[in-house]
């Protein structure tokens, strides 16, 4: 505390604002032509310069599992609140009971899958700068699937880079199936990879007595669905998602979602090596995504 | 994930979670909480408080969130709402009592402090940051302890680039003395008693 040559040194702030390069030049040149010459100001500045150091070396403190556990309750809390608040769940409109579902798929991946070109009539013109935008990504999967189960055949028109038009990487399918939070990644990479049931046990309910109503009976156990089966419903619920018209979904699948009658889009992703899946309700359209969960999936 | 890309995704969480998903907003959370903690515990210095501030910026990011008009990153966006229900709280403590400096005294033989384990100089560097005003510690924990940009750390607490560079550097000059002691022993110890005396 006594050195008597304290009073000729800069001040502790100087020294620092001089190592953060903070002082005017006139300053600098001062400080810096005293701290050149002053063993003991070199020292502080060292110290200054530790202490920077041990500051980055504290090492990450990971949230307490308590704690996390604590915010992730207050969160669900208030989202509970929020959601009763909101009026009647999706899952109130659907009185069809759980296992009315109708799954067009078995086993073995065969599937009625629904024609693409009842699905997009204007996909061509519509699409054209989006299936630019995307055609990388669309061709990579469409290639995955020719190397896939490649019995079925409708999807032999998705060709590679050859038919950019084609900028539903899938034609929407109707796999009933029933999503969760958990199956959501590998599902969506299934109906991707054009396997349209989700890793989880698809639903081997058998169909209804009385014959399919054609592509329209892919929701019949749904019917709540339905209304997204029209293209323009199902373009209006994918630009409210997307937040921009025009947008092209990667793959459509009429199923459910925790027991609910859910629609998942997957969309292509800002990252290429991921896609967004957006899983709605009914409601999907115009002002209001029914949003039931969204999740950001890696293509693999 | 580069950030332009995190951001991306979490603007979309950030929507989904507007547009009424009940799961999006947790899940971003997840993806920040622990930035967000080591933020909120190095700043408040209490494990409880620090829980408490972290839980109220958070739930107000809830409601918030369907406001957020996208002119910063959502982590920015995040870490902002935190920092302000942080220092808050320290505003709210009418006195805020001082942890006692471990500063290595005079008589301390130099082996001990030779000694100190490195888990004793994060806590040394700890107790020295609780010393410091709640002003110089929010910039300095930004910068210098998680590492965050002056640029985004001026984003984060809403002052100018200019002012995070000299709180932080004023906050080094506080911590620098108290720190002289447990510091790697490379250098001589003993200029750290002239520094003390130099408090505004």
């Amino acid at each position: 505390m006594s050195d008597p040559t304290t009073g000729a040194h800069p001040d502790v702030d100087t020294l620092s604002d001089l190592d953060a390069g903070l002082l005017d030049a006139a300053m600098a040149a001062r400080a810096g032509a005293h701290v050149a010459g002053c063993a003991t100001c070199r020292d502080r500045v060292d110290l200054l310069q530790d202490t920077q150091a041990m500051l980055a070396g504290l090492p990450a403190v990971p949230m307490p599992a308590d704690v996390a556990a604590r915010i992730d309750t207050a969160l669900a809390e208030t989202a509970a609140a929020e959601t009763a608040a909101r009026g009647p769940a999706v899952g109130r409109d659907t009185p069809a009971a759980t296992g009315d579902v109708t799954v067009l798929a078995d086993r073995a991946g065969h599937r009625r899958r629904i024609d693409r070109r009842r699905w997009w009539p204007g996909a061509g013109v519509v699409a054209a700068g989006v299936a630019l935008l995307f055609a990388g990504a669309v061709g990579l999967s469409a290639v995955k699937s020719g190397s896939g189960a490649s019995g079925t055949s409708n999807r032999s028109s998705t060709t590679a880079g050859a038919v950019p038009r084609a900028a539903p990487a899938r034609a929407p399918v109707a796999s009933g199936a029933d999503y969760s939070s958990t199956t959501l990644d590998a599902g969506v990479r299934r109906l991707l990879a054009g396997r349209s049931s989700p890793t989880g046990l698809p639903r081997e309910v058998p169909k209804p007595s009385g014959s399919p109503r054609g592509p329209l009976a892919a929701t019949a156990a749904a019917p709540v669905l339905d209304r997204l089966l029209g293209p323009a419903a199902l373009q209006a619920c994918v630009t409210e998602l997307a937040g921009v018209p025009g947008v092209t979904p990667l793959a459509v699948d009429f199923a459910r979602f925790q027991d609910k009658p859910a629609v998942v889009v997957v969309l292509p992703d800002s990252n290429p090596a991921n896609v967004d899946a957006w899983v709605v309700g009914p409601a999907c359209g115009p002002g209001q995504s029914d949003l039931l969960r969204y999740q950001v999936t890696p293509r693999s | 994930m580069d950030g332009a890309v995190e951001d991306a995704s979490d603007l979309a969480l950030l929507r989904a979670h507007a547009g009424g998903d009940p799961d999006a907003f947790g899940e971003l959370v997840r993806r920040h909480r622990d930035r967000l903690w080591a933020v909120a515990l190095r700043t408040l210095g209490d494990r409880e408080e620090a829980a408490d501030a972290l839980q109220d910026a958070l739930l107000s990011a809830f409601r918030a969130a369907a406001g957020f008009r996208g002119d910063s990153a959502v982590t920015t966006w995040l870490h902002r709402v935190v920092v302000n229900a942080c220092l808050d709280r320290v505003r709210r403590r009418a006195a805020r009592p001082t942890v006692p400096l471990p500063e290595a005294g005079p008589g301390e033989p130099a082996e001990t402090r030779n000694a100190i384990a490195e888990r004793d100089v994060h806590l040394a560097v700890a107790a020295a940051l609780d010393a410091l005003s709640a002003e110089h510690r929010a910039a300095v924990v930004l910068v210098d302890v998680q590492g965050y940009s002056v640029a985004e750390s001026a984003l984060i607490l809403g002052i100018a680039e200019g002012t995070v560079k000299s709180r932080c550097a004023r906050a080094r000059a506080r911590l620098a003395p108290m720190l002289a002691g447990v510091r790697n022993p490379d250098g001589p110890p003993r200029v750290e008693p002239a520094m003390t005396g130099e408090e505004q």
